[in-house]
């Protein structure tokens, strides 16, 4: 009986799976990869991602120049805005890509050996793409390098995330280079001070907002622990993502250990969005009855202003959905695979977005019950703020295309 | 018949014997592109290298597929009946036989769970 | 003040009479037993209670002088002469603010429906701000407690904007620096003057600057009264600050 239920179930989704290839999409599927390939319009795409990465550093440069506290909806109360929590997501993503290529890498778990080259690179990328859009959020980014040296502050967790994400970025970027050079020793090497670098920064992240204790929302060990979890559900998302369509630009066949590796990677990222939906789970229960600024909060969060973001974005799109999507097809669909990263990235970057302004939407004085501060703050993110962002994403878009055609589809040794 | 052989937790260096009776081939990989005919293949934005990083193009399975010019180091075992198999597999414990990476040379490999 | 010992002979604290205990907690002290017939008395002193956690009183005040404010909520009438005398002696741009002041209205209340809570930096002894700087920018003055800004280090990541539990921060774009309270202390202490620029402009008497580490002063007198209720913002947040409000 509990199989015939699973089978309608899997075929169920099977279906879906089928219909995602069957006549209806598979026109608009094939012209779209196609497209991707074929010489005239890969270029069409790279320049747009430069013009992209182009708008936004001319939007970024307007915004210097008139002052950020007119060009960004920042505000006194709500200093942290979406340029923040897309920092947040591509570092993430960075972290995981990192975490999950070191399984192989530094680890030595053949099944995820062919994934190592692209994630690496992808791992500089994103980081790379993070701190180019934090660059527009800092008011004297040039006063940071010199004062981080000069002048550090070893009790702050910022401190420790710049400096810990600025030796990780090296230690990748050398990984990278060593594996081109084929020399794997060196480079498991320099892969395990990335991960170490890696995990101790991106932990570090999460506990600047965990080590806030005026902030309830954000305040406790939660944090640190969620963000490392999460890194590495988004990793998985992205080399599933970026592997996929890799593989779409040269047009290549997925061998036998690619597929095996994507399945792997896709039951790891299964796995870890049910550790993230229980973590979700218990974090609005034990806010329900936390603090009042707290419960504000989760209010919000569950039935208030950010429950689209919450429900539609994070839960169905971010999680349910792709969970339901790599269960039902047994992690062996590479398309269906690829299908629910998509479907996690876009959720993803809602979970950063959401982390960051709920935090903040609570005013300080809230409790105080001053006429000031009776209401939940708003913030929606200002045209020069989203321009940043989407430069951000051209960023890894184009130089995921150009690695692509450089490094030959990222072949490793013994794939 | 050949087999690639592999353990499931690899020495990342990839440099130690992988059992005894492993040796050292260089492989000739096999560059698959999911286009129907060279001439669509003229078209994409990887053609040159392609082209350029192989010989022997041809169309196979509704593909096109030419033999890389870079050979590939693997360990390689030879197996050539069921009882050589099941004396291998009896030695080593468990055994997976997969498809490989296609090589001209080889199509499977077996990993030594 | 005069308490007659002698009347007393019972050993739990409850026997001694009402008014005698009163007489102690006016000096600050809680009466814990008599003992041996009256001769000894076992006092504790009380003030501790207005603090936000015990340890400040342990730790007493580690500045000299250890500035404070006191904030005498009822009396704030709203005029917003310190706000002005603020802005002028601080050069605060219209955008940002260093103290404010919030307004609470209780409909249901009777009489007067509503009052005033100025808000300024709270000076905290355990401030998020300091710590969440990773520049040591925003830091404790070891001399005197005032939380400072060295302007040329702020980077403005804003995390202590985000890490401050009072609103105290803004990004002041003339100085490219978080700018904030800091008792005037460049503008007026450093000068010889006594008071910040609000403290002097305050027609009622609303706040009250002083040295808390001097038992003479009217802040350290307010604060170690036991008479009437003093309290400080977000106590459970834990920054131990050294702005109190009492309503007197």
């Amino acid at each position: 009986m509990a199989d015939e239920i699973r089978t309608s179930k899997i075929s169920a989704i099977g279906g879906l799976a089928r219909s995602f290839n069957s006549a209806l999409f598979s026109d608009i599927y094939s012209t779209l990869i196609g497209f991707l390939s074929g010489t005239r319009s890969f270029y069409i795409i790279l320049s747009l991602g430069v013009l992209t990465v182009f708008v936004a550093s001319i939007s970024g440069l307007d915004a210097m120049r008139i002052g950020y506290r007119h060009a960004y909806n920042i505000t006194r109360e709500i200093p942290w805005g979406i340029i923040i929590s897309t920092y947040i997501f591509f570092v993430v993503t960075s972290t995981g890509l990192c975490i999950v290529s070191s399984i192989g890498h530094v680890f030595g778990i053949k099944d995820f050996m062919p994934i190592v080259n692209r994630a690496v690179f992808l791992a500089v990328v994103t980081i790379f793409a993070g701190f180019s859009v934090i660059f527009f959020d800092i008011e004297n980014p040039f006063r940071m390098a010199i004062y981080n040296a000069l002048s550090p502050n070893l009790r702050s967790n910022l401190w420790w995330m710049g400096t810990l994400y600025g030796a990780y970025m090296f230690f990748m970027a050398i990984e990278f280079i060593l594996l081109l050079l084929k020399n794997h020793r060196f480079a498991t090497y320099a892969g395990l001070a990335g991960l170490i670098s890696g995990v101790a920064a991106h932990s570090n992240l999460g506990a600047i907002f965990g080590m806030l204790h005026s902030r309830e929302f954000w305040y406790g060990p939660y944090m640190p622990i969620y963000f490392i979890a999460s890194a590495v559900m988004s990793g998985g998302a992205a080399i599933i993502f970026f592997t996929w369509i890799g593989y779409k630009v040269n047009n290549e066949k997925m061998d036998a250990p690619m597929e095996r590796a994507i399945e792997v990677v896709s039951k790891l990222t299964a796995f870890m969005i049910a550790v993230i939906l229980f973590f979700t789970a218990w974090k609005v229960v034990t806010g329900l009855v936390g603090s009042p600024p707290k419960r504000e909060v989760i209010k919000a969060m569950l039935v208030g202003p950010y429950a689209a973001n919450f429900w539609g974005f994070e839960i169905i799109i971010g999680m349910i959905l792709p969970f339901a999507i790599l269960l039902g097809t047994g992690f062996r669909n590479v398309n269906m695979s690829f299908l629910a990263s998509v479907l996690m990235i876009i959720g993803i970057f809602f979970m950063r977005y959401d982390l960051v302004v709920e935090g903040q939407i609570v005013p300080v004085f809230h409790e105080l019950g001053v006429n000031e501060y009776r209401g939940l703050l708003h913030y929606l993110p200002s045209l020069h703020e989203i321009m940043i962002i989407t430069g951000g994403m051209g960023i890894v878009a184009s130089a995921f295309l150009i690695g692509e055609r450089v490094f030959n589809g990222h072949k490793s040794e013994g794939h | 018949m050949k087999f690639i052989v592999s353990r499931k937790r690899m020495s990342v260096t990839g440099d130690k014997k992988v059992c005894d009776e492993a040796r050292q081939e260089d492989l000739t990989p096999l560059d698959y592109r999911t286009v129907k005919s060279l001439e669509e293949a003229k078209k994409k934005v990887w053609y040159k290298d392609w082209l350029k990083g192989g010989v022997n193009h041809r169309e196979e399975d509704g593909m096109v597929v030419c033999d890389k010019k870079e050979k590939s180091r693997q360990w390689v075992v030879e197996i050539n009946s069921l009882e050589e198999l099941l004396e291998f597999q009896d030695k080593y414990g468990a055994i997976m036989i997969t498809n490989s990476i296609p090589y001209k040379e080889v199509k499977k490999e077996i990993t030594i769970l | 003040m005069r308490l007659d010992l002698d009347g007393l002979k019972k050993d739990p604290p409850e026997s001694i009479p009402a008014i005698e205990r009163r007489q102690f907690l006016k000096m600050g002290l809680v009466v814990t037993g008599v003992f041996a017939g009256g001769t000894v008395l076992s006092l504790i002193s009380n003030i501790q209670r207005v603090f936000a956690s015990p340890e400040e009183f342990k730790e007493k005040y580690p500045y000299t002088p250890h500035y404070s404010m006191v904030i005498r909520q009822n009396r704030c009438i709203d005029c917003e002469r310190c706000l002005e005398a603020c802005r002028r002696t601080n050069h605060v741009p219209p955008y940002g603010y260093r103290t404010a002041i919030l307004e609470r209205t209780i409909p249901d209340a009777i009489g007067q429906k509503r009052e005033f809570i100025p808000v300024l930096c709270m000076q905290c002894n355990n401030p998020p701000c300091v710590r969440a700087c990773p520049t040591r920018a925003s830091y404790k003055h070891r001399g005197n407690g005032i939380i400072m800004i060295d302007s040329k280090k702020c980077v403005g990541c804003k995390a202590c904007m985000v890490a401050c539990p009072y609103n105290a921060r803004y990004f002041n774009e003339e100085k490219r620096a978080i700018d904030k309270c800091n008792f005037c202390f460049d503008t007026r202490l450093s000068k010889g003057e006594r008071l910040t620029a609000c403290a002097a402009a305050c027609p009622t008497g609303a706040r009250t600057f002083g040295d808390l580490s001097d038992p003479s002063s009217d802040v350290y007198r307010m604060v170690h009264q036991i008479e009437r209720p003093v309290w400080v913002l977000r106590a459970e947040v834990g920054t131990r600050p050294n702005v109190f409000y009492m309503k007197a």
